[in-house]
């Protein structure tokens, strides 16, 4: 267990990458780099969950969905500044993570999988029927909310270095938790959950932690995210691909590294990029992620970050 | 005679229409050995689930020190001072042999660094400290059966679980396995071992009990219990040994 090695390399190579649009100036870098974040974050959360305690959570783009949901409506309603609401949206998704953990979170493998694909798809359809929060149609801002943060074109350049900080907390908190004596114990529960019991380890309430911390940080993303965008709508909030896409991103960089998580979401971005660009692939990005997703589960499980510190002692701490 | 360290009166454990354990009484004293035989299916794993908290009993009552633990939950029974290990080994494989034991040693140890330093001295009682960095599952069976060992140590028991702690040892192991429990005896801790070989057991225990479907049968100095009348019909059958 190497003392924060990793952090020392990936929290400067992170801010490279953040600093690139203000320098450059460029709203398309900074579309494509805020993209990259944005995956960042949800992908290092979904390991927490997914990579460190074994439960493979699907339907994880619900707590995106109800932490949009929450803080859009905090701003749109209460005029509430984005950094306040973004935290209650946050708050918000991680006590129902808390509160769905302590029911789910006794099945386990496919079936607590299936189950939380079941969350995800009943909260979309009780939003769709909510009308105080717009029901299907969802909400709009009054552009006039930008006006706070000095208009629209300051307003997103806001909301991009909030999901800045808010990229490099992520990852700073997932390290943190991974080198924890929780960390430990979440994954003595994902390598064998009734010895872990038995190691005097409280699964029950670890796993409810580690789904409300794993549902906190993409309540935040999804108020930073429909904040940047102007309107909020049950399709989009509580979209399956995206979850799916997460998943994609956690196994392909390698579960349960912070790392590896990192690794996947750049990845992708970058893969996702290209298939949607090319005019031969841009229909069937989704079926060739999930060749490849099939691809690694049976020949890399470890994932990229996983191979690399398995084949290599040295750069094992780096890696974590 | 020390005081009692866990008591159990006339616990019973139901699965559907089949009684695994039929109301046994039990004691086990402070800085005691007690070796549990019976042949399979006796109901000897599910005592022990029972006692660890991993199954709640049908009937009955178990007390550890006096306290009510019936039914508790198996970790905070962990934390009052019984640990267990277990008869199929369940090492954390990805995690690393001192990490293994780390997690053992956590919910007494407040910090991380305290952990690990409690499980190196463990690691090192045990034999294994050279195997510290390796992932568990990469162990042999031999040391997986000392790793089961190592982390149930380190949750700082008062009550050891010793479930086949012996079985598919070689018989260099076999006599590694009875020294180091003889270790274990010197540091105060009780023990209860269940276990198939019966020669390595005798030789350790103080006291034996033997089961037979869910059902005490014998119960006294290791010697008279396997010469006992019942125990021998047991393992044996009714007609009596059949290569007399």
């Amino acid at each position: 267990m190497g003392k924060g090695k990793t952090l020392f390399w990936l929290i400067p190579a992170l801010l490279i990458i953040i600093l690139i649009p203000p320098v450059t100036g460029s709203v398309t870098t900074r579309e494509g780099v805020f993209l990259i974040l944005m995956y960042v974050t949800l992908a290092v959360s979904l390991n927490i969950i997914l990579g460190y305690t074994g439960y493979v959570s699907f339907g994880h783009i619900v707590f995106y969905g109800i932490g949009g949901y929450v803080a859009f409506y905090l701003m749109k309603f209460h005029g509430i500044h984005l950094i306040p609401a973004m935290i209650m949206g946050g708050i918000g998704a991680a006590i129902a993570a808390f509160a769905l953990g302590e029911a789910v979170l006794r099945l386990r493998g496919a079936f607590f999988a299936i189950a939380t694909i079941g969350v995800n798809e009943a909260v979309k359809a009780l939003v769709n029927n909510l009308n105080f929060i717009g029901g299907a149609e969802g909400l709009f801002f009054n552009f006039r909310i930008y006006n706070t943060y000095g208009g629209a074109t300051k307003a997103i350049w806001f909301s991009y270095y909030t999901m800045a900080a808010l990229t490099i907390t992520t990852v700073i908190a997932a390290y943190l938790i991974k080198k924890s004596k929780f960390g430990l114990g979440l994954m003595a529960i994902r390598e064998d959950e009734d010895a872990a019991i038995i190691l005097g380890v409280n699964a029950k309430r670890y796993k409810s932690l580690a789904y409300a911390a794993s549902a906190l940080f993409p309540g935040m993303v999804g108020a930073v995210f429909f904040f940047k965008a102007g309107n909020i709508e049950p399709h989009d909030a509580f979209h399956l691909i995206k979850s799916i896409e997460m998943i994609f991103m956690v196994m392909l960089g390698g579960y349960g590294s912070v790392t590896g998580a990192v690794t996947g979401a750049l990845v992708y971005e970058r893969l996702k990029g290209f298939l949607l660009v090319n005019p031969l692939f841009k229909n069937l990005h989704m079926a060739i992620s999930g060749v490849i997703l099939l691809l690694i589960v049976l020949f890399m499980p470890q994932g990229i970050v996983g191979f690399i510190r398995e084949k290599s002692k040295k750069l094992r701490e780096m890696l974590e | 005679m020390p005081p009692p360290i866990l008591e159990l009166s006339r616990v019973t454990k139901h699965f559907g229409g089949l009684t695994a354990v039929n109301q046994v009484d039990l004691v086990l004293y402070r800085g005691e050995i007690l070796g549990l035989i019976g042949p399979n299916g006796a109901g000897k794993t599910t005592l022990f689930n029972m006692i660890a908290g991993f199954h709640k009993p049908s009937k009955g009552r178990i007390l550890f020190k006096g306290m009510d633990i019936t039914g508790m939950k198996p970790h905070k029974i962990c934390k009052l001072g019984i640990a267990r290990t277990f008869q199929i080994t369940k090492p954390l494989k990805k995690l690393t042999t001192l990490e293994n034991v780390m997690v053992g040693a956590l919910p007494k140890e407040k910090t991380v660094p305290g952990a690990r330093e409690r499980a190196l001295n463990i690691l090192k009682l045990m034999g294994l400290d050279h195997r510290a960095s390796l992932p568990a599952g990469t162990l042999t069976p031999g040391e997986k059966k000392r790793l089961e060992m190592a982390r149930a140590l380190a949750t700082d028991p008062s009550l050891l679980l010793l479930d086949e702690v012996m079985a598919g040892l070689t018989p260099t192991e076999t006599q590694d396995m009875l020294e180091l429990l003889r270790k274990i005896e010197a540091q105060g801790i009780s023990m209860v071992v269940v276990e198939h070989n019966v020669k390595g057991v005798i030789r350790i225990a103080h006291r034996m009990v033997a089961l037979n479907y869910g059902q005490k049968i014998a119960e006294g100095p290791p010697h008279e219990v396997i010469t006992h009348p019942e125990v021998i019909k047991a393992y044996m059958g009714e007609e009596g040994p059949c290569f007399e």
